[in-house]
């Protein structure tokens, strides 16, 4: 996998980053007490970070160190 | 209040929550679909892997990986965004108002009041196949004057609902005036033009009189010779006239001075009050 693909991978995901925080910030400050946000964002958080580093550590493993 | 004993943000000091609404769960059910049909890709994709791992070329693999969790990562932010959109559009009655926040997406939120004072109407309406199995529908709540109706859409139970803000609305409009302004108004009305309160009409009267029958310019001298009379009439529609009286023998003359109109309060429908009613003058005779 050539440093391009890699580099747009990485550009996708920071932008992923962001969306996602922008997202948790809108439960965060508008939900509303006893209400699911803060489930939801427990559950969104836990879901993204895996898809990040499981697919972040198999990329990099494979593109730089196999 | 702390932070934590409120419902939404900008719930005020003592404001109770009577209500909050969402929308149906069915108006998620698109969402829901969708996010069901786009995970399937994904299943499928890593089935395909497991079955067929060695013969894949290392670096399309990669590559594979690579895609999948970008499309992973656009489907949650697909999810997420549904979420928000559902979750966060709510509709809430207060004791003082009704609050509609229409959240569309991350970066477009709108926030429309209505105080209860305002209600005209409310009427439910159920329509559609669904809507009437699952108990959902419209409930439209007409204003006063020429404010935008405010329509809570595809709410669970909308005939309980339009009940409950009929029963709020009149609760809270039920002590009158006996000009049929809502007291609550008129004691907030009465509050604000409370600094500017002066002697009322019998206070001029007497004191005028007393000042006539001195007889001595001297007496006039130490009673203060000019009398300062503020009237104020605290009621939508009303003014307040300041008043001179010099203290001569010649008629009393009445000289109209328009003091600045209370300030309306948040809680009275600026559409049903003049702006003429609150700032004309008007003629005090006083003999």
């Amino acid at each position: 996998m050539n440093s391009v693909l890699v580099g747009i991978y990485i550009a996708i995901t920071l932008v992923f980053i962001a969306f996602s925080a922008a997202g948790i910030y809108h439960l965060w400050r508008f939900g509303y007490s006893g209400d699911l946000s803060k489930i939801i964002i427990v559950i969104y958080s836990v879901i993204s970070i895996a898809v990040v580093v499981v697919s972040a550590s198999i990329i990099s493993f494979r593109a730089f160190g196999g | 209040m702390k932070t934590s004993d409120k419902y939404f943000p900008s719930q005020e000091q003592g404001e109770k929550v009577f209500l909050l609404v969402r929308k149906h769960w069915w108006n998620y059910v698109p969402f829901a679909i969708t996010g069901i049909l786009m995970i399937l890709p994904i299943i499928a994709v890593l089935m395909y892997w497991s079955a067929n791992s060695a013969s894949i070329p290392y670096e399309t693999g990669t590559m594979i990986i690579g895609g999948l969790a970008i499309y992973c990562m656009f489907t949650l932010g697909v999810q997420l965004i549904g979420f928000i959109s559902y979750y966060l559009d709510v509709y809430i009655v207060t004791d003082h108002r009704i609050v509609d926040i229409d959240q569309a997406g991350l970066f477009n939120r709108k926030i429309s009041e209505l105080h209860l004072h305002q209600v005209q109407d409310v009427n439910a309406q159920v329509k559609g196949i669904f809507a009437t199995l699952l108990h959902f529908g419209d409930v439209n709540i007409q204003t006063a004057g020429e404010r935008e109706n405010f329509t809570f859409s595809a709410i669970p139970n909308p005939y309980t609902v339009a009940k409950q803000i009929i029963n709020l609305h009149e609760a809270h409009i039920e002590p009158l005036t006996e000009d049929g302004t809502p007291t609550a108004v008129a004691a907030d009305i009465s509050k604000q033009a409370e600094p500017d309160r002066g002697m009322d009409i019998e206070d001029i009267e007497a004191q005028a009189k007393e000042l006539m029958s001195q007889t001595t310019m001297a007496d006039r001298l130490k009673s203060g010779g000019l009398v300062q009379a503020k009237l104020v009439m605290p009621t939508p529609g009303s003014l307040a006239v300041d008043q001179s009286i010099a203290a001569t023998k010649k008629p009393v003359s009445v000289q109209k001075n328009e003091m600045p109109a209370p300030k309306p309060a948040s809680v009275v429908n600026t559409n049903e009050i003049e702006e003429g009613e609150l700032t004309e003058g008007k003629e005090v005779d006083l003999k």
